[in-house]
């Protein structure tokens, strides 16, 4: 495109040269010679420039044709090869993302073998609900908990079986200080609150097993933010799913 | 006419070397070294030598690899190593100190060009490596055999139950990194360094000023006495030893008093607010990498030269 | 034969694209927090690399000048974004720790450099071979920088504990990442030049800063003055 631009340019600048003298001389006569076909030396030029550009144009037409096309011919190509390959993995992608899903769910409600999304209102702390059910019937809930820790939402499921008992926990995703607060994620920590009865309580040091936690040294923030999820989360079982 | 010698000024020098200044530094340093070691146990002796000794090696080490002259006996690498046990606690693993000395004396400051060249404090600069490094094995303080917090991480939750008497404040009977605890024979190094013209009071008076004033300012502390918030800490070691140094400070007077103003700043801003409870060392850090900036735009007037106007001093056309 | 047997060894050594030719550092410093990320990421990166080069490298003489950049992206784009879906179905672990830089997989240097540099200026069988050669340097670079940084941060490799001390964290954050590239830089580009010390030829060029560290230098639209103002040492 540049090299074409040049190439009319540097052809263009002889014409008005010529005719510059004869301008004001001639300036009538070249507004009516097209019609009259009178020709003179400048209405051959312009003529000639016309003749050019148009040229000039139909070349462009082409290129652009030419240039629009192979794009269009390779994302045409692109587009419908990944529909196929969406279209072959699609079905294993869900399962997969279901199976992730349920793997969370049976984390801490081992004896349930399915679950159910429960349509339940949510609160400041509690999420969303889980029906946990296998063949002699509901097994317990496993509520999904959102607690405001030190760097931003902890959030976890909290799995409590049908007697109130707070079966397990499992964390799912956190901002916390690595070292400190995301040590929440070491088993020493969430196995504290293995088949405990809430409400629990969070103590330095050592816990009498019942209902203190024992916090992780150098994070209150993260240890109160996790158990003060179990205790609203209990809290939200006793009023709404008794 | 035989021996005459040619050659560029200076002509006149005073005996004021390098080995000469980071002697007195160490002599400045070295009582409340003393007293760390009598409060806190022989273990703060074992850290401090194996510091020492971590950094007078690396830096021979890595000048013998690299084929350069050896610059060991101008004892710089000596009070690196010196300030760094000075910021760690009596019951730090061994292997973690060592880290931070060939990290403060090879990453730091050798590979930006050796000393004089460092953008940061060494000492500071392996402090804050290791607290991100190790956090608990850098914020468990053990007094008499018992771990518990120190007063600031107290001041910092609110509850000023448990605080040292003032007499044991200013002597150093409290829990601590080896060197912070004695602030009474800090600020005596510090008045003898300056006395003897090594440092200058600016850096030091405006730093602890500006923390202490700022923090009451923001209610740090609660009901606390002032004294609490200059006394604990690493504020007296980081602003008389650690701020002062010369090829991270400010080449102007005026240079020197914002740069203690922006320390000042920060220490208080993290220590009330931030997640830490110590912000000595990240505020200087982060003012240090601000000083060439900070010399930038406190050049001094050339003598004879015209007063240029603020604005086209700030680089405009 | 031989010729094609350089270009692999090219990848790997010479013109290794983490140490030498300092391309794609971002997913380099951002994966390499473990050994199994960084040699997913070095795997997933390595397919799309070949395959781009091969097809760009067939379609070259088609490909008209103006619009060569977004046809490469678009073919680059296609291949991550399959490269995506298979990990999603069948990798789905790897898929979550790598999260985003599977699709910045895309605007990853080393592909779109290779792509630019040679497969749109050579024959498919060498395109191919380039490929590999860088594929395998890259990810050869990503499990060393990985190992290093797993053991000394996390205390474990592939998810063993090795480590009897405490493992040191800044290792794993970003900082750390950064100090172990550069130290990892400084000691290969060191070698080299004692091999080639040993050898007596010249040290391969290094790249430093300006535009000799650039991938596009030689198809730059600059001036050769614009260059040399900003030209880093080569030393």
């Amino acid at each position: 495109m540049a090299k074409n631009n040049k190439k009319r340019k540097s052809q263009a600048k002889p014409a008005p040269v010529q005719t510059q003298n004869q301008n004001i001389n001639n300036t009538n006569q070249a507004q009516k010679s097209e019609a009259k076909q009178v020709k003179t030396p400048e209405v051959k030029q312009v003529a000639k420039v016309k003749a050019r550009n148009s040229e000039f144009q139909a070349e462009f037409k082409k290129k652009a044709l030419r240039l629009g096309g192979t794009l269009f011919a390779v994302t045409a190509v692109t587009g419908f090869i990944l529909g196929i390959v969406h279209w072959v993995t699609d079905i294993a992608i869900k399962e997969a993302e279901r199976a992730a899903r349920n793997v969370a769910f049976q984390n801490v409600m081992p004896a349930a073998k399915d679950f159910e999304t429960m349509e339940v209102a949510a609160d400041d702390f509690v999420a969303g609900v889980q029906k946990a059910t296998d063949e002699s019937g509901i097994v317990g809930y496993c509520l999904t908990v959102n607690s405001k820790g030190y760097g931003g939402n902890v959030n976890f499921i909290v799995g409590i079986t049908k007697d109130g008992t707070i079966k397990a926990i499992n964390i799912m995703s956190h901002s916390e200080t690595p070292g400190l607060g995301a040590r929440s994620t070491e088993p020493e920590f969430y196995e504290q609150f293995n088949d405990r009865k809430a409400p629990l309580k969070v103590v330095k040091g050592a816990s009498n097993g019942e209902s203190e936690i024992s916090a992780i040294s150098g994070a209150t923030i993260t240890s109160n933010a996790v158990t003060n999820g179990v205790n609203a989360a209990f809290e939200y079982w006793q009023k709404n799913l008794k | 006419m035989t021996n005459l010698t040619v050659s560029t000024s200076p002509h006149i020098h005073s005996d004021f070397t390098t080995r000469k200044i980071m002697s007195m530094v160490i002599v400045a340093l070295a009582p409340a070294g003393i007293v760390g070691i009598y409060f806190l146990g022989i273990r703060a002796l074992l850290v401090i030598i194996a510091c020492i000794a971590a950094c007078v090696l690396s830096e021979y080490l890595w000048q013998k690899i690299m084929k350069q002259k050896s610059t060991v006996g101008d004892l710089s690498a000596v009070v690196t190593g010196l300030l760094i046990a000075y910021n760690l606690p009596p019951s730090i693993p061994l292997y973690m100190a060592i880290c931070g000395c060939v990290f403060a004396i090879i990453v730091v400051k050798q590979f930006y060009g050796g000393i004089g060249c460092n953008i940061v404090n060494p000492a500071l600069a392996a402090r804050a490596m290791m607290l991100i490094s190790w956090p608990v094995a850098m914020t468990t303080w053990t007094l008499n055999g018992v771990s518990g917090a120190t007063p600031l991480a107290g001041m910092k939750a609110g509850s000023i139950v448990d605080m040292p008497s003032c007499w044991n404040l200013l002597v150093g009977n409290m829990g601590g990194c080896i060197g912070e605890t004695c602030g009474v024979l800090l600020i005596l190094g510090g008045a003898y360094l300056v006395w003897e013209n090594v440092i200058s009071w600016r850096i030091p008076v405006v730093y602890i000023l500006t923390a202490a004033i700022l923090a009451a300012v923001f209610n740090h502390g609660g009901d606390a006495h002032f004294m609490y918030e200059i006394f604990t800490g690493g504020l007296l070691l980081g602003a008389i030893y650690m701020a002062t140094d010369y090829t991270t400070s400010p080449m102007t007077a005026k240079g020197q008093y914002i740069y203690a103003f922006g320390c000042g700043l920060l220490t208080a801003l993290i220590r009330t607010w931030g997640g830490y409870p110590e912000g000595v060392s990240f505020s200087i850090l982060i003012m240090n990498v601000a000083v060439p900036l900070i010399d930038r735009y406190t050049e001094p007037r050339i003598l004879g030269a015209p007063k240029s106007n603020f604005f086209k001093r700030m680089g405009a056309k | 034969m031989a010729s094609k047997f350089k270009v692999l060894t090219n990848g790997i050594l010479t013109e290794n694209p983490t140490f030498v030719q300092c391309i794609g550092l971002c997913p380099t410093l951002a994966v390499t927090t473990s050994v199994a990320n960084g040699f997913g990421m070095g795997l997933a990166a390595s397919f799309v690399l070949i395959a781009s080069n091969a097809v760009i490298s067939l379609l070259r003489k088609i490909v008209p000048d103006e619009v060569r950049i977004p046809i490469f992206i678009v073919v680059i784009a296609g291949f991550v974004t399959m490269i995506e879906f298979l990990m999603k179905a069948f990798a789905p672990e790897l898929n979550k720790s790598l999260g985003i830089f599977i699709p910045l997989i895309v605007v990853n240097c080393i592909i779109l450099a290779r792509a630019e540099a040679f497969a749109s200026k050579n024959g498919v069988i060498a395109s191919i071979f380039d490929g590999v050669g860088m594929g395998i340097g890259f990810t050869c670079a990503l499990v060393f920088l990985g190992s290093i940084r797993e053991i000394l941060g996390s205390g474990t490799w592939l998810g063993n504990p090795v480590a009897s001390f405490e493992p040191a964290m800044l290792i794993v954050l970003a900082p750390g990442g950064f100090i172990v590239l550069g130290c990892c830089m400084g000691a290969f580009r060191a070698i080299q030049a004692k091999i080639a010390n040993f050898h007596g030829v010249a040290k391969p060029a290094a790249a430093s800063t300006g535009c000799g560290c650039c991938a596009m230098a030689k198809f730059c639209k600059k001036s050769e003055s614009e260059k040399s103002e900003c030209e880093g040492e080569a030393r």
